[in-house]
């Protein structure tokens, strides 16, 4: 209690630098929480899956970007190093999303018709899966990239905004424009809202729902690809590591409610702020409680809401 | 139906005399009894709900930490010692913490029954609220629970927070693997004489009603919610019993890896009803010694790549076998014999 | 992948010679991490008895009596959690007969086997859980090479006091910022850290504990940044090193002074290169030591070997791995039996010099004839700074701004 009291000090006496820097990092670390959310939200939507493989994804398309960016380095050790960072993303993105078309036709294809439960378990055994899989495959040392950055320092060297959660944060934010607006303006993106609304009048207008589906399921690898390089150069990545950012996806989406793509986006940037102030004021040893309660807190406030207008939350 | 019940009793006896076989003929094996003991509860309690209700709960682990914590700090404090002193040696200074062999026992079993009736009214809360949630909602609120639950209990100190807590010492004179053991087999017996019980009565009926169809069973008047929160928090009650027979088989709690453990116990916890066949008495019984075979071959034989396997398993059982072994076997009795009569035993979700 | 192929062969192998010729081999067992948050120092300890056992085999093996015996280890994977291990500890002993065993990676692991070990009297030399409270239970079958938790970073607290004194401060205006992984090791390290700070009656200022999925520390970061401590203290095995050391750079946090434990093992030098510099990395064991022994030679020759088959330099996880295959091995030689009673009573008398330091246990089963050493990141290499007698360098304070 002491030790709340002290950091509550601490953040009203160096206002508002950090404030300022707690918001920041939040905002950034949020970013790419949402492009992880988006593709979640988008298969859960599209397809009532949800995918529990989703952090071993993300972390997947992280190796894939190590072994590329440093095998580049080694072929041409004089080239700079943002190039081989930024195209790794593609490569990421193409490898994971094949891998999740693997995945989709052994797997996620006989469960479609299937209740979520199933879609929750099958997962958690693929997840578990690529977990283990990945550990033997690429060891279980923690690999980072280092995009060797600078740093940007605001504020008398309070605030400080490190050039590689910029880098990342702005490319997710290009990746999100770029999916949305697939999904918006696109053929491809029609069938799958069309998917999406109604499965049947779908198919009656002559939609083949099942490749929607594999497309959206690949799609949502290919997201993951991008996010997993990026964590790469933000964070760490092993092989067990995933469980994280699967279940910061779920209590973004829960957060903002299924098909809710805006509320993704302000849910995930959110979160990010949420997890600082937490980590900050209640000690780093909540952050990860404060984040998952939020899903049965969420659920009951909604449940509590539905029930005043005699629904209930299915 | 008096058929089914007398078939039902029979086979609960069969199980009893192969349990109270099983130390003689694998003395050697009995700390993997123990966990069998314990899974069975877990898979049954699930089954209440998952099976009987079509309520698909990941949060039980919820019950099964805090049953392991209670257990352990009852038999701190019933040995006379300040629990917040125990934790503060981290595990340490086990000499200065004993007890004799009869307050082991006692406390042992005073901290069973304490977790038993503190997690009938946990479960009976939790119950209240989130079973208003449905559907898909249900599973991902518990979900969040469970984990939410581990990381507290990590940060309480009282409980050795993420040092982790360990239980007593068994004192000389206790076989505590056997102590386990036969209070676990007592424990699963009750348990499987209560389901037999419930499911002729009419709270049984309500439970497979809200399963079939909520809305209508709702509209016909029968208390859905009581009936639902009550489910959940018998469910609760044995799950605790398990998750303090486990933690004082493994003698240390973690607050993730052990208690709470979701990615382990709290999933196990639900395939073994699956693999068994869910919304059935033997269903889960059978899942979970299926389970626990399978668990144990690939943990010997594949070094390095159990997981893989274990997940291999999971995905193969959910998707190709949903209705686990008994819905094999109804599958080809229907085809041999013709419809079973009675519709309440293998009835699967809608 | 390589190493884990290996090991796994190294297994297949050693378990088909165990069922084939039982009678000329001694089989341990030893339950490890191979999966979850433990696996990246599981790997560590496993190359270490690895490369004991194979070195020890090629020479022909273990001479106990008149019999000479090859050795060779039955692993099983914990998954880093304490559950499994004191089940795989319970199956070595019951369903395999293994009659001694060498122990898991890290604390909390070993405070989960070490009850098992006792109870069915199996003597167990672990080389990976460090908490001092392993220490105060009279375990009478549990023997650790390694230097126990409270150890790790009071060197780098007496070195604070020793700069404060330097620049005519007071060693108790000295200001700690303590950032601790949530699990069992860590917060030993941390009481530890606790206790010397008081000794010299220093102040904590910041004192986090670090959840155990660690992926983001900006909010302790952003607390050091703000109240400027003079030592910056972090445990939370390779993982947390990584992270801290990342994001101390990125952040610019600026500490005169920083300390951690498994810089080593997370490679914070290869990985970050520059950002390392300065920091100080508690250790067990360095390459540049001066211990020999007739096995692997002396530390850089254990250091050289292990890198030829491994790839990697050894951190100290290795090291005192393989040092406890040694010690066991010298024990079976001088009980000069295979029963579990003398081997226990011959390991308690162990007195002996091995490359990774003396090894002598007091009564309660641990070592305590090697100090821990502290390494400093100079120039892009680990150099050894304390204590005095195995300095190569002297410490460089205040670490430099980047």
């Amino acid at each position: 209690m002491d030790n709340i009291l002290a950091n509550l000090q601490l953040l009203t006496s160096l206002a508002p630098t950090i404030n300022i820097e707690l918001i920041a990092n939040g905002l950034l670390v949020g970013a790419i929480f949402a492009l992880i959310t988006y593709g979640m939200a988008l298969v859960w939507g599209v397809m009532d899956i949800i995918n529990v493989a989703q952090g071993a994804f993300v972390i997947l398309g992280g190796y894939v970007s190590f072994y590329f960016v440093n095998a580049m380095f080694q072929i041409a050790p004089d080239t700079p190093r943002l190039l081989w960072i930024i195209l790794s993303m593609p490569v990421a993105a193409v490898a994971v999303a094949l891998f999740a078309h693997i995945v989709f036709k052994l797997v996620i294809e006989r469960i479609l018709d299937r209740d979520l439960f199933v879609a929750l378990l099958a997962t958690f055994g693929i997840e578990l899966v690529m977990q283990q899989g990945m550990n033997q495959f690429f060891s279980a040392e923690e690999r980072i990239i280092d995009a060797q950055l600078p740093t940007f320092a605001f504020m008398d060297y309070m605030v400080n905004i490190p050039g590689s959660r910029l880098l990342g944060a702005s490319l997710g934010i290009v990746a999100a424009i770029f999916i949305v607006g697939l999904v918006r303006y696109s053929r491809f993106g029609r069938a799958i809202r069309a998917t999406a609304q109604n499965v049947r009048a779908a198919r009656i207008m002559g939609i083949d729902t099942n490749r929607v589906y594999a497309m959206t399921f690949a799609l949502n690898g290919a997201i993951c690809g991008i996010a997993g390089s990026i964590v790469a150069f933000v964070y760490v990545i092993h092989p067990f590591q995933g469980l994280v950012y699967t279940l910061r996806a779920f209590a973004i989406v829960i957060l903002a409610g299924i098909g809710n793509v805006v509320g993704v986006i302000f849910a995930a940037l959110g979160l990010g702020v949420y997890e600082n102030y937490s980590g900050f004021i209640l000690g780093p040893e909540f952050q990860d409680g404060m984040v998952f309660i939020i899903v049965p807190i969420t659920l009951l406030v909604r449940a509590w809401i539905m029930r005043r207008k005699r629904q209930y939350l299915k | 139906m008096a058929q089914a019940r007398t078939s039902q009793w029979i086979a609960s006896l069969a199980f009893l005399a192969i349990a109270i076989a099983a130390p003689f003929v694998l003395p050697n094996n009995m700390s993997q009894l123990v966990d069998l003991m314990v899974f069975i509860l877990i898979a049954l309690s699930w089954d209440m709900l998952g099976g009987q209700m079509g309520y698909n709960s990941f949060g039980n682990i919820l019950f099964f930490g805090i049953g392991m914590y209670l257990v352990a700090s009852t038999q701190v404090w019933m040995g006379g010692y300040s629990l917040a002193e125990y934790n503060s040696a981290k595990g340490g200074n086990l000499e200065s913490f004993v007890v004799t062999a009869p307050v082991y026992v006692t406390s042992l079993i005073i901290g069973l029954a304490a977790a038993a009736v503190l997690n009938y009214f946990v479960g009976l809360f939790v119950g209240s609220q989130l079973l208003q949630t449905r559907g898909h909602y249900f599973a991902v609120g518990t979900l969040g629970l469970g984990v939410a639950a581990g990381e507290f209990a990590g940060t309480m100190d009282v409980l050795g927070g993420g040092s982790g807590m360990n239980f007593l010492q068994p004192p000389e004179g206790v076989n505590l693997t056997m102590l386990l053991y036969w209070l676990g087999l007592g424990t699963v017996m009750l348990f499987i004489a209560f389901l037999i019980w419930l499911h002729r009565t009419r709270f049984g009926f309500v439970m497979n009603a809200i399963r079939d169809n909520e809305d209508k069973a709702e509209a016909m008047g029968l208390p859905t919610n009581k009936v639902k929160s009550v489910s959940w928090a018998v469910a609760a009650v044995f799950t605790a019993i398990a998750g303090g027979l486990y933690g004082a088989g493994k003698n240390f709690i973690d607050p993730t890896e052990v208690a709470f453990s979701l990615p382990t116990i709290g999933v196990w916890m639900l395939l073994m009803p699956l693999m068994g066949g869910k919304g059935t008495l033997w269903g889960p019984i059978l899942g979970a010694v299926l389970f626990q075979l399978f668990k144990e071959f690939f943990w010997t034989y594949l070094f390095g790549w159990q997981r893989v396997a274990l997940g291999l398993l999971i995905v193969i059982i959910v998707v190709f076998f949903p209705d686990g072994v008994m819905g094999g076997i109804n599958a080809l009795r229907e085809r041999l014999f013709g419809k079973a009569k009675s519709a309440g035993e293998s009835g699967e979700a809608a | 992948m390589k190493h884990m192929l290996l090991a796994g062969a190294v297994t297949l192998a050693s378990t088909a010679f165990a069922l084939g010729a039982s009678a000329q081999t001694i089989t341990l067992g030893a339950a490890v991490s191979q999966s979850g948050k433990y696996s990246t120092n599981g790997m560590h300890t496993i190359n270490g008895y690895n490369l004991a056992i194979e070195l020890i085999n090629a020479r022909g093996g273990v001479k106990v009596g008149d019999t000479t015996y090859k050795l060779a280890i039955k692993y099983y994977d914990d998954e880093s959690t304490p559950a499994r291990g004191a089940e795989l500890a319970e199956r070595l002993i019951k369903q395999d007969g293994i009659k001694f065993l060498l122990g898991p990676y890290s604390s909390g692991l070993t405070k989960a086997i070490a009850p098992v070990t006792e109870k069915y009297g199996v003597p167990m030399v672990e080389a990976n859980g460090a908490s001092r409270s392993l220490f105060t239970n009279g375990y009478k079958y549990l023997f650790a090479v390694l230097s126990t938790s409270e150890q790790y970073l009071s060197s780098a607290v007496s070195l604070a006091a020793e700069m404060a004194k330097k620049e005519g401060r007071d060693p108790s205006s000295v200001r700690i910022a303590a950032a601790f992984e949530n699990d069992p090791f860590s917060q030993d390290v941390r009481a530890g850290v606790l206790d010397d700070a008081k000794s010299f009656g220093m102040k904590v200022v910041i004192d986090d504990s670090l959840p155990k999925n660690l992926s983001d520390m900006t909010p302790t970061m952003t607390k050091v940044k703000a109240l400027k401590p003079d030592l910056f203290v972090v445990s939370g095995h390779s993982k947390g090193a990584a992270t801290a050391t990342r994001q101390m750079a990125e952040q610019n946090v600026y500490v005169p002074m920083v300390a951690m434990t498994h810089c080593d093992s997370a490679d914070i030098v290869g990985k970050f290169g520059k950002a390392a510099e300065g920091i100080l990395c508690a250790a067990q064991w360095a390459p540049s030591l001066t211990y020999q022994d007739d096995l692997f030679g002396t530390a850089a020759d254990f250091a050289k070997k292990f890198k030829e088959k491994y790839g990697y330099a050894p951190p100290y996880q290795a090291a005192e791995s393989a040092a406890a295959v040694e010690v066991f091995t010298k024990a079976f030689e001088r009980a000069g039996s295979l029963d579990q009673a003398k081997v226990r009573d011959a390991l308690a008398a162990t007195d002996m010099q091995t490359f990774y330091g003396n090894i002598k246990f007091d009564k309660n089963g641990k070592n305590i004839a090697k100090p821990m050493v502290l390494y400093q990141v100079q120039n892009g290499e680990l150099v050894v700074v304390a204590p005095t007698k195995w300095a190569q360098a002297k410490v460089v304070f205040p670490r430099k701004r980047n």
